[in-house]
């Protein structure tokens, strides 16, 4: 994914831009829906784009897709160029390293298989079932998004 | 790129898919946001990409941004391993539809796409700063958007659609503060068709007219708080029709399926019951052309109709997907749409509004005492849709055919079913409203719709302001 952003930083810069900064994004969220006492739907989303933002004598565009090509850049360069200059756009964070941060989820869930999500659902409607015999009707979900990104 | 979506059913059927669905889309869109006079978005962009919905022994659904070989097995595979993944599930059985070959294009004068991107900053910076009518105005936003879909839908059964569809939408708004007194106002335009619902709508006049009458209202008075006569006009009428007709009609929510998540809905079970005055006629119609809850097949490729919610205040129909259909014994209408390819399906309202009466509106004020509410603002309503509270903008009190005001801070509480057997007057002034962010499922789906009516006379809790 960095060698994406880092084509299409390129292209930018190659294209013209003073300045240019590209976003990569890849998710894939998974679902599984209970209502009426079963399972109703079990889905997957998968999204990846690419947003990329050139600058031109302080006029800023952006422009995202799915894929990188040409066009992604050309859409930022159009919109850049129709838009007044920002007197207070100062530029980009200069390039660092990011630090690194962990141990805030469990990366167990990142490489979980679709049926233990569903099993785990299963389990999780016939726990509220069992609590007692007042409860009559469960619906709920599970909801698992991992998420990559690049700057 | 139609061969993947071929590939993507024939390769669903192998895995024992019992029925399968793809949708091929390609999205391209452009969004101009100007707020307090400086660009705050500009913005474009474009997807591509394939959903595939597959049933076995439940739905199981997989997107894809990626159109090639191995992308495609991937989704296959994931999309049914997850329709037969589930064990505490029930089989259900899908509605018949006609199968259909179509291709529908909308029609447009203007392609948006085409027209420079610096015209529309113009146009939105020019109306902002028409906005600005007084030093009361404190904040100002006007908005471009539109996109250009394009879609392929094919089914296991034979269902080949086809579907060009050009959405353009503008927005403006003025915020005024007197004291301590806020206040706003917009004006909206929007539906299926080009850049000429831009230019017809005249936006530097409309913000022009939204800043005038912000600032006119917020030096008003807070309107006093009684149950009485209340007369809507078309913007109010749109939102509660959306509210507390178009989202209980949605069978998901009347079976229960949306209890988690949307709501239920008070009248389940009651169809064919007498829910509202005689007076009262409420349709959901997808193929109003030029609106923005314009389709003629919906997400399953069901051929779209328009559909009698209530006729003369009895409960007619709801709104339906094939399965949900099935599952109550009626035929499917055409209600299943989608934000995009990357979603699944959901039962949605596309045009629904109050159909329209004899009274003039004249002849609505001619009663002895009540309050006109203008606008709508925010809707808070209970998750069965039966009770409701409405914000509008503005409130007239009426007395004997003659208003005075404006007046602030009026809202309308009341419960649906009082509320619509208390109707005693429905104008013959319909108008449309496009709502292009309607709300619902999990993951969110936002849709566009439409909804309206004409003025309409009933009583309602007015809560004032003071």
């Amino acid at each position: 994914m960095l060698s994406r952003v880092q084509r299409s930083l390129e292209l930018a810069l190659s294209s013209g831009a003073e300045e240019a900064e590209a976003f990569a994004s890849k998710n894939i969220v998974m679902t599984v829906r209970i209502a009426s006492n079963r399972v109703l739907e079990v889905k997957q989303v998968q999204d990846e784009g690419i947003g990329v933002c050139a600058v031109i004598k302080k006029k800023i565009g952006f422009s995202s897709g799915n894929r990188l090509n040409e066009g992604v850049v050309k859409r930022a360069f159009s919109i850049a160029h129709a838009r007044p200059p920002n007197p207070k756009f100062n530029g980009f964070p200069l390039p660092r390293r990011a630090r690194k941060v962990t141990d805030i989820y469990d990366r167990h869930l990142e490489y979980i298989s679709r049926s233990k999500i569903v099993e785990l659902a299963e389990d999780m409607l016939e726990a509220a079932l069992d609590f007692d015999n007042r409860i009559f009707e469960v619906s709920g979900a599970i909801n698992l998004i991992v998420e990559r990104c690049a700057i | 790129m139609a061969d993947f979506a071929e590939r993507a059913i024939i390769d669903s059927l192998k895995f024992g898919a019992r029925y399968a669905d793809v949708r091929l889309e390609k999205l391209t869109w452009e969004t101009i946001v100007v707020k307090d006079g400086k660009v705050e978005r500009a913005k474009s962009g474009e997807i591509h990409g394939l959903g595939l919905r597959v049933l076995l022994k439940t739905w199981g659904f997989a997107s894809c941004t990626h159109l090639n070989k191995r992308s495609l097995r991937k989704i296959v595979a994931t999309a049914a391993s997850m329709a037969k993944g589930a064990k505490k599930t029930k089989t259900f059985k899908l509605s018949k539809i006609p199968i259909n070959r179509e291709k529908i294009t909308t029609d447009i004068i203007k392609d948006p796409l085409t027209i420079p991107t610096e015209e529309k900053v113009e146009l939105c910076l020019d109306s902002d700063r028409c906005a600005h009518v007084d030093k009361f105005i404190k904040r100002t936003t006007t908005h471009i958007a539109c996109d250009k879909t394009q879609k392929l839908f094919l089914s296991s059964e034979g269902t080949e659609i086809k579907f060009l569809n050009t959405l353009t939408y503008c927005e403006t708004f003025a915020l005024a503060k007197r004291g301590v007194v806020v206040e706003y106002m917009d004006e909206i335009a929007g539906g299926s068709g080009g850049f000429e619902i831009v230019e017809n709508f005249n936006l530097p006049e409309k913000a022009k007219n939204a800043g005038q009458r912000a600032s006119k209202l917020a030096a008003a008075k807070g309107i006093p708080g009684k149950k009485t006569t209340v007369v809507l006009d078309q913007d109010l009428v749109a939102l509660l029709c959306h509210e507390i007709i178009g989202h209980p009609s949605e069978a998901d929510r009347v079976l229960g399926r949306e209890a988690a998540w949307a709501g239920k809905a008070w009248w389940a079970g009651m169809t064919g019951k007498k829910i509202g005055a005689k007076l009262l006629n409420a349709t959901d119609d997808p193929r109003v052309k030029g609106s923005l809850g314009y389709y003629e097949f919906d997400d399953e490729g069901t051929p779209a109709r328009r559909k009698e919610l209530i006729r003369e205040g009895i409960l007619k129909e709801h709104m339906h997907s094939r399965e949900t259909a099935a599952e109550l014994g009626v035929s499917p209408n055409g209600n299943m749409r989608a934000q995009s390819f990357q979603y699944l399906p959901l039962i949605r309202m596309s045009n629904t509004f109050i159909e329209p009466g004899d009274f003039s509106k004249d002849e609505l004020f001619e009663i002895k005492d009540g309050v006109y509410l203008k606008g709508q603002k925010i809707p808070s309503i209970d998750s069965k849709r039966q009770n409701f509270q409405i914000s509008a903008k503005e409130a007239f009190l009426i007395k004997r055919g003659k208003l005075t005001g404006p007046f602030r801070g009026a809202s309308i509480a009341g419960v649906a079913s009082e509320f619509f057997k208390s109707i005693d007057a429905v104008g013959n002034d319909f108008e449309m409203r496009p709502v292009p962010n309607c709300g619902k499922g999990d993951p969110m789906q936002t849709i566009g719709v439409g909804n309206g009516g004409p003025h309409l006379r009933a009583i309602a809790r007015v809560l004032g302001a003071g």
